[in-house]
């Protein structure tokens, strides 16, 4: 058998058409093996749109038809396909779709477009919002056109697919006459409004097409209008349409889904940086919660849902990947939002406060101090079962939170294992003024010198028993450095500032008699009983110094004449 | 020169040039060859092209229903814009996508232009209009000019066209029912099939506004809740399209317009088609339908985004311009504009559709005269001007008693007439039999020898009333 040129030419092309045809299964085949931009995916892209180019170039456009089993080409099967959901014929047969026409010139991303469409929508479910012909008509790509039936409905319900819809479209039949109707009352709407009971009463006069002419300015602003509802994100207005209904609303059902509704809008907003919408959804879904107290306690139990839902730590937890590409007005405007939570929402932003530093480390220890401040007991539950890292930046925090229990948590926190949280913890005690001697005895044994030095300090703040008795015990009892005098020097000094009358001849015996002091430290703990006396500052504590003063002993004198220079203090 | 004064000068050459062309088919249509007027604006014209001494050929064209001159959208006064729709409506008929003009056109014989125009107005009538265009072209070969052939198989044949705008419009009354149903008995449904239809509607506005608007017009006594749902859609997509909105804008506003009343669902049947009035109790569960249809909509199988630019709309459709009307919303401070199109789609439906129970109905024309009065307090005022130019003096669908004793239905207010006045489908009845339809003439058209109308308007008529569906003429 001879074949003619023209044969020639379309077994060609017949071959060409089926190689783009492989070339794009395979494409299909990549998506599912690999990510969109993986180098295979990218590599069988590229193979398609060049098999595709190579047969415009060649052959002029390429035209396929989709058949329920297959396509063709010029009438030539250049695939054939099953009618399993997920093929690639099963796909553009079941959205409808008659023929696809490629056109010279046709773009890389318009090849990939529709190799992506094709697999998005390859498999569909019956809620699918979208399928293949929807994508492309909203792509609207210009060498890249379709041709899909009219009715999708008979597409589903099996029938053949053809060019032109066979069925007929019925015009209703309308009466001869309306039927029977009374004049309506002007009191008291109709069912569809009462515009055209008015309209009867209107002596209608005709339009005079000048009127109709818009002015300049109406033409700018209708030109406006347009331009800002097609760039607007009306989310604003839903939500505040959503905070309208649920303020009246009966139904629990509705109320339910305008909160599934509203739940999605603020974790989009939030992955947005639209954090002025997530700050009105929740403020106002706080008031929809007040306005619910009395009248639908069932609306509290789903508001507080969705707080919970924006409480669990796998939200939070996605915020530490947007924190890093916030500005400072978005830091800001992130805290005001993050305030709004429950305070339960402390378990999950305390650990992002470990890994975060600088403005977002700002915000967050705001948040957290201010969500604590609300209900203390998740900030305890969190540092309960946090590690010593975590434990070490919410210390500081318990400094800014009033209440008892925070002060509690704090002595405890004064105990911890760790030396730098201990340390904080104590700073907080002091930044806060605990005042609980009795609580603080154990601190002048710490192994801190940092800790034990503050401690000191904070003991001679206050005239009080109880640190003098503290602090009496301890430079009788402590075990001091011999080499630094400096820490014995303190208590004395803060003993002097806190103790009362009953210190006194103790002070008195360790200056001038020295009667219980050892040998080793004795020049030490004159030098200290010197200074506490000056800072007891009392007629009696300055008359021992006097005394002291004039002592036949050197070394009580020169203790007591240090006092006088100012020479004696802590080292 | 500073940068703002060239950027006004640049916008005055292209509308000029667009007037000029407009005028020149215009004038082209209605005289003869050698008439002066005919002279004077292809003259105007090639002074306009001269003007601009162009180096490279200057390309005239659509693109996603928008003109462009050379690669920038072309922008216009509003004055214009009934120009432009018409040009639109012009290059839409005959699938041109654009025309080019090279500078040769300047030294172009008259003649030449104006034949090249007569070919442009005949080309309508072929069965394929670019195509013959093009042959036309090849024929010619005229140096200066070059033609941009559109895509004929997204035209067909006016024939085709009213059949796929009959079946458009029938496709989305089936989607509506079948979401309505679903919504009722499942609870909840799917939006694709929906979105398809509204698709398929935008192609059919974008290939011809008239035709696809007479499918509002289409009226039905027992399925109201449905075929309101779609005419709403239908006119609510002019009038977007009208004031220039994307496709995707028209798609999302589409659905809108298929979904305001989804909430009339949960309305009971005997309420909505309830004779005469409504008590208080009957009237609180009818003005609860906004809120329903929010609900409903919540309830679609559809993304998250796609509910948020299709939620506000049907919620607002009963809340006036003056934030009058229902649902009370204390807070709001304005409707949304695709709630403001709605409202007029809404409300012009409403009073011109007649109802099995109801006599007080409205005709095309005095339905939005009676509206007008209520621009600025019921209606935004701007838009309701754009609607009202739009429907034309006597809207598409309006019957007619014309002074020649004939009944007819406006079709169209084409571009031949500048659109001032209407083409009419005369309708015949002989006897006690039916209407049928007749031929289609121009009211525009004069006698030559007394120089006036052929046939004037007397007054419009209620269709309804005679039991006359317009579209089913205007669709055959």
């Amino acid at each position: 058998m001879t074949v003619t040129p023209s044969q020639d030419q379309a077994n060609s092309a017949t071959a060409a058409a089926k190689t783009i045809i492989t070339s794009l299964q395979l494409a299909l085949k990549m998506f599912t093996l690999y990510a969109e931009d993986h180098v295979y995916c990218q590599k069988s892209l590229a193979r398609f749109h060049s098999d595709m180019e190579t047969f415009l170039n060649k052959f002029g456009a390429l035209v396929l038809e989709v058949r329920g089993d297959c396509l063709l080409y010029k009438g030539e099967t250049v695939h054939e396909g099953t009618s399993k959901d997920g093929d690639l014929v099963f796909a553009l047969y079941r959205d409808g779709m008659l023929e696809l026409v490629f056109m010279k010139g046709i773009e890389l991303e318009e090849t990939s477009f529709l190799a992506r469409t094709i697999d998005r929508y390859k498999s569909l479910s019956t809620t699918a919002e979208g399928d293949i012909v929807t994508a492309l008509w909203e792509a609207r790509l210009p060498h890249l056109h379709y041709v899909a039936v009219d009715n999708i409905l008979e597409v589903e319900q099996g029938k053949q697919l053809l060019t032109h819809d066979p069925t007929e479209f019925q015009f209703p039949e309308l009466p001869d006459q309306p039927g029977p109707g009374q004049p309506p009352d002007e009191d008291q709407p109709a069912a569809e409004g009462t515009h055209a009971e008015v309209a009867k009463q209107i002596d209608f006069m005709p339009i005079s097409p000048t009127s109709l002419q818009l002015s300049s300015e109406e033409a700018d602003n209708l030109e406006d209008m347009v331009r800002s509802e097609e760039e607007r994100d009306a989310t604003q207005e839903i939500m505040d349409m959503m905070g309208d209904i649920l303020k009246v609303q009966q139904d629990e059902e509705f109320f339910a889904y305008i909160i599934e509704y509203m739940l999605e809008e603020f974790m989009s907003s939030i992955k947005q940086k639209d954090f002025d919408i997530a700050f009105r959804i929740m403020q106002t879904l706080h008031q929809i919660r007040k306005l619910s107290e009395e009248s639908r306690p069932w609306a509290i139990s789903i508001v507080h849902a969705f707080f919970n839902k924006i409480t669990e730590p796998e939200f939070l937890e996605s915020l530490k990947e947007l924190f890093p590409t916030l500005s400072e007005a978005q830091i800001d405007r992130a805290g005001k939002v993050l305030a709004l939570l429950f305070p339960d929402a402390i378990q999950g932003l305390g650990p992002l406060l470990e890994e975060s530093s600088g403005p977002i480390a700002g915000m967050l220890s705001e948040v957290l101090v201010f969500l604590a401040s609300r209900d203390i007991q998740p900030m305890e539950r969190l540092l309960n079962a946090a590690e010593e890292p975590l434990v070490f930046r919410l210390t500081p925090l318990l400094g800014r939170i009033d209440g008892k229990k925070s002060g509690q948590m704090l002595f405890q926190l004064a105990r911890y294992s760790s030396e730098r949280v201990r340390l904080e913890a104590v700073r907080a005690i002091i930044q806060r003024k605990l005042w609980s001697p009795e609580r603080m005895g154990f601190l002048l044994g710490d192994e801190s010198t940092l800790i034990r030095r503050l401690t000191i300090k904070f003991l001679g703040a206050h005239k009080s028993e109880g640190a003098e008795g503290l602090l009496a015990k301890h430079i009788k009892n402590g075990k001091f450095d011999g080499n630094d005098s400096g820490e014995l020097i303190a208590c004395f000094k803060a003993l002097g500032r806190c103790c009362t009358e009953r210190s006194l001849p103790f002070l008195k015996e360790t200056l001038l008699k020295g009667g219980w002091i050892s040998r080793f430290r004795s020049s030490t703990l004159r030098q200290g009983a010197a200074i506490a006396l000056a800072e007891f500052g009392t007629e009696q504590s300055l008359l021992v110094l006097e005394e002291a003063a004039r002592s036949h002993y050197p070394a009580v004198r020169n203790a007591a004449q240090a006092v006088y220079q100012g020479k004696g203090g802590e080292a | 020169m500073s940068l703002p004064a060239r950027a006004v000068e640049a916008t005055r050459w292209e509308e000029t040039l667009f007037q000029n062309l407009y005028r020149m088919i215009q004038a082209v249509r209605i005289h003869q060859d050698n008439n002066q007027l005919v002279k004077v604006c292809v003259e105007r014209f090639k002074e306009t092209i001269s003007k601009l001494q162009l180096e490279n050929e200057l390309k005239l064209w659509i693109s996603e229903g928008r003109f462009f001159v050379q690669s920038e959208r072309l922008h216009y006064r509003k004055e214009l814009v009934r120009i432009v729709h018409a040009m639109l409506d012009f290059f839409n008929r005959r699938a041109l996508q654009g025309v080019c003009f090279s500078p040769l056109i300047t030294d172009a014989p008259m003649e030449e232009i104006v034949a090249f125009v007569r070919i442009l107005i005949q080309s309508v009538k072929k069965a394929a209009p670019a195509s013959w265009l093009e042959k036309q072209m090849e024929v010619v070969k005229w140096p200066w000019l070059r033609i941009l052939k559109g895509l004929e198989l997204e035209r067909g044949s006016d024939k085709d066209l009213r059949e796929k705008a009959r079946n458009t419009y029938f496709h989305a009354l089936t989607s509506v029912k079948d979401v309505v149903q679903r919504v009722s008995v499942q609870g909840h449904a799917g939006v694709r099939k929906a979105k398809r239809m509204v698709q398929n509607m935008v192609d059919c506005l974008s290939q011809d506004e008239s035709l696809f608007l007479c499918l509002s017009t289409i009226r039905d006594y027992d399925d109201y809740t449905y075929s309101h749902s779609v005419n709403v859609a239908v006119l609510s997509l002019c009038l977007g399209n009208r004031i220039g909105f994307s496709r995707t804008s028209l798609e999302h506003l589409g659905i809108c317009g298929l979904f305001h009343d989804l909430g009339k669902v949960e309305v009971p049947h005997e309420i909505l088609n309830k004779p005469g009035h409504l008590t208080e109790d009957e009237w609180q569960q009818m003005k609860n339908h906004p809120m329903a249809s929010v609900r409903q909509i919540l309830r679609l199988h559809a993304t998250h985004d796609l509910k948020s630019k299709i939620i506000l709309a049907p919620f607002e459709h009963h809340i006036k311009y003056n934030l009058s009307g229902y649902p009370h919303v204390p807070f709001k401070t304005k409707v949304s504009l695709f709630g403001r199109i709605l409202q007029i789609a809404d409300v012009y439906d409403a009073i011109t559709s007649p109802r099995a129970y109801r006599s007080s109905y409205l005709s095309p024309d005095q339905a939005v005269s009676f509206m007008l009065k209520g621009a600025g307090k019921d209606f935004d005022p701007v838009l309701l001007k754009v609607f009202a130019i739009m429907m034309g003096t006597y809207p598409v669908g309006t019957l007619l008693e014309l002074d020649t004793g004939e009944m007819g239905i406006v079709a169209d207010y084409p571009m031949e007439s500048g659109g001032h006045l209407p083409r009419v489908v005369l309708l015949h009845k002989e006897g006690e039999g039916p209407y049928t339809r007749g031929e289609t003439i121009d009211l525009s058209e004069k006698d030559p020898h007394t120089g006036s109308f052929r046939r004037n308007i007397v007054k419009s008529l209620n269709a309804a009333s005679r039991g006359i569906q317009p579209a089913s003429f205007l669709l055959q």
